[in-house]
């Protein structure tokens, strides 16, 4: 996927990610995750693209989950963007949250091939980089 | 091609049913270039063929908010891209607030916008010979800069989000 790909493409294919995310963090390898490791990715990322997008991540989980989000349950992390969205955040700011929190869970929880999870829905950057930072 | 890029596991055959479920696939950018030289081909002057752009453009905007989901968020997605529009044309935040059923409607709050910061740099634009010094004038000018600058926001807009075939 490359930065010419059009939101709403990339929105339907994060939405269809969620049910087998959803059942992959119901099992045992849910446990397993780093969610503090996960949220410092996707801030990473998103901040690459809108400098304001950390600050509207961290403040989505305050005020739904009453907490920050490196402090949620990994069950609850699919559900970050979806608040994003009903609460009217920009459409883009909300498929790049998806885009990157979507494709990293896919990838620890081994349901994407790791050669591949880089490319799932990205803007074509790399995230070996954002792992990096 | 999209099995080639998630691979052959669960989230594939998932995949085939979301692009189904939303209406895709989509038009590609040819699509806009056409309805530019459909739009300018047939109005009587440059107001009118804007005109007539602006209202093929707004209703596929409005095609864009029927989703309740997403409506708020592509709403506020497209203001975003209009105030960039409007700082770069006119050095003004000129964004709007409610996208109504009426394109007229939308067009007149726009250009009453934009005719007042025309008329706030009226000496700028007589300058640059851009504008006569009479009401009839930076009237006229300021309703095609509105025009052009929603016609480009949408267009923008909507070539970023993607529109359904």
């Amino acid at each position: 996927m490359d930065s010419e790909q059009p939101l709403r493409l990339r929105y339907s294919i994060a939405m269809s990610m969620l049910p087998p995310l959803s059942a992959a963090l119901n099992t045992e390898a849910a446990e397993d995750i780093d969610v503090d490791r996960l949220i410092h990715i996707v801030e990473q990322y998103i901040s690459v693209y809108d400098l304001d997008g950390p600050k509207i991540l961290e403040e989505t989980c305050r005020k739904h989950f009453n907490k920050s989000c490196s402090e949620l349950p990994p069950q609850e992390l699919p559900n970050i963007p979806l608040k994003m969205l009903s609460d009217g955040v920009s459409f883009d700011i909300v498929v790049e949250t998806m885009a990157i929190l979507y494709s990293t869970l896919a990838y620890m929880l081994n349901i994407v091939a790791p050669e591949e999870y880089g490319k799932l829905l990205t803007r074509g950057v790399s995230i070996e980089d954002i792992h990096q930072t | 091609m999209l099995g080639t890029v998630l691979g052959n596991g669960v989230l594939t055959e998932n995949l085939g049913v979301g692009m189904h479920e939303h209406g895709l696939p989509l038009v590609n950018r040819r699509f806009f270039e056409e309805l530019r030289e459909e739009s300018f081909s047939s109005g009587r002057d440059t107001e009118h063929r804007l005109q007539i752009w602006v209202s093929k453009l707004y209703s596929l905007v409005l095609d864009a908010l029927k989703d309740p989901r997403t409506k708020s968020s592509i709403e506020r997605f497209i203001q975003k891209t209009c105030r960039e529009i409007s700082m770069a044309t006119l050095e003004a935040d000129i964004v709007p607030e409610k996208f109504p059923l009426s394109v007229d409607e939308l067009i007149e709050v726009i250009t009453k916008a934009v005719h007042k910061v025309v008329k706030e740099k009226v000496e700028e634009y007589v300058n640059k010979g851009l504008v006569e010094p009479t009401a009839d004038s930076i009237a006229k000018f300021a309703k095609i800069k509105a025009l052009e600058i929603l016609g480009t926001c949408f267009e923008s807009s909507l070539i970023k989000l993607g529109v359904v075939a």
